[in-house]
């Protein structure tokens, strides 16, 4: 693989896990905001 | 030439990998970390709206509310009554006792603006007895919030006592922590114990929880701490956490065996310790209703819910009689 193709590809992977991070993040502060007390202690990991 | 070729490639297979593998597992520490904690540990409904109203409706003959038919079975123009979550179980039950099956709508999801019985939880239930969309609203304590709201608009609210409860704190089931003092519980929330270790649990981070303002819970934290302030929303994402809530809430409605309910200076929150009075927090529960309504079946509801009928369904209800 030449340098070019290499750099394309690894900036579309790269770009395509922050996508991938950021959605992921956002869904979990959306279940936060509607998470009650008493889920977000029973599912605390031990 | 075709030596070099091969480990340059394999050298870039490997660092593309790295990239992917690198985010993988920055977001699966975010998932253990976060996003597990967060996951609905019941049914949709459940979630949605803190119960599953299906489960008690007034007029289902597989609802588990307290089915007892009242003497005085109202007529005419019939109040509407709204309520908390944890409550809900109790003033289902208040109109299956007192009004015909025809004044209750349900859509599937919510009751329609028709039905005489309503469910908004407890911040609805004071926005609306003010704003005179509901007639009587069943709740613990106002925040100063709400009652500021009230006053705010010139309506004067009748605090009728109807039943009372524990207000508890839970943590995890794992937590060796079963006892602790209002004083240390009080100290939590200042901010002045910052892992359970100091109070003789395991070595974690404490993660002291909150709830909107407003909400019954919150409301009975902010009371319980009076001029305690809570430190800061120091929501620690690793710490092990404690909350609160109602007893029968979490013993009767979300029954999660993932929590557990703290003893309090060395008395459990049992049903009886709450009757006799041991258990050191215990809450009023009110009907709500404005002073001038001039609905007369207001009054004669909230009298005949401290009639010994309407203490019987609290009572079977599993909450505390006043009377």
């Amino acid at each position: 693989m030449n340098d070019k193709l290499f750099r394309r590809i690894l900036f579309i992977l790269i770009a395509l896990c922050i996508v991938g991070t950021i959605t992921f993040v956002a869904y979990s502060l959306y279940l936060r905001a509607d998470c009650s007390i008493i889920s977000y202690i029973a599912n605390e990991s031990w | 030439m075709m030596k070099i070729d091969g480990l340059k490639l394999i050298r870039q297979i490997a660092l593309l990998m790295a990239v992917v593998c690198s985010f993988a597992l920055f977001d699966f520490a975010i998932f253990q970390l976060f996003t597990k904690r967060c996951l609905p540990s019941y049914g949709d409904g459940m979630q949605a709206k803190s119960i599953d109203l299906a489960e008690y409706h007034p007029f289902d003959e597989d609802s588990k509310i307290v089915k007892l038919k009242s003497n005085l079975q109202l007529e005419g123009d019939l109040p509407i009554i709204d309520g908390a979550a944890a409550l809900y179980p109790v003033f289902s039950a208040f109109v299956h006792a007192n009004y015909p099956e025809s004044s209750v709508e349900f859509d599937g999801e919510n009751y329609t603006v028709y039905s005489k019985l309503q469910y908004t939880n407890t911040r609805g239930a004071y926005q609306r007895i003010v704003d005179g969309e509901i007639d009587i609203a069943i709740c613990v304590a106002p925040s100063d919030e709400q009652l500021e709201y009230a006053k705010a608009t010139g309506v004067d609210l009748e605090f009728i006592p109807i039943a009372r409860e524990a207000f508890v704190f839970l943590v995890n089931a794992n937590n060796s922590i079963d006892n602790l003092t209002t004083q240390e519980v009080k100290d939590i929330y200042a901010g002045k114990y910052k892992n359970w270790k100091e109070l003789g649990g395991p070595d974690r981070l404490i993660s002291p929880l909150t709830r909107n303002e407003g909400s019954g819970s919150q409301s009975a934290l902010l009371n319980f701490l009076g001029d305690t302030e809570i430190a800061a929303d120091y929501d620690s994402f690793f710490g092990s956490a404690i909350g609160f809530s109602f007893r029968f809430y979490v013993e009767g409605i979300v029954e999660d065996g993932g929590v557990k309910m703290l003893s309090l200076n060395g008395v459990y929150p049992s049903a009886e310790n709450v009757a006799n009075g041991s258990y050191p927090i215990i809450n009023e529960i009110y009907a709500v209703y404005r002073k001038d309504n001039p609905n007369k079946n207001v009054k004669l509801l909230v009298d005949w819910m401290l009639s010994e009928q309407g203490q019987q369904i609290v009572e079977e209800s599993v909450y505390c009689r006043v009377k």
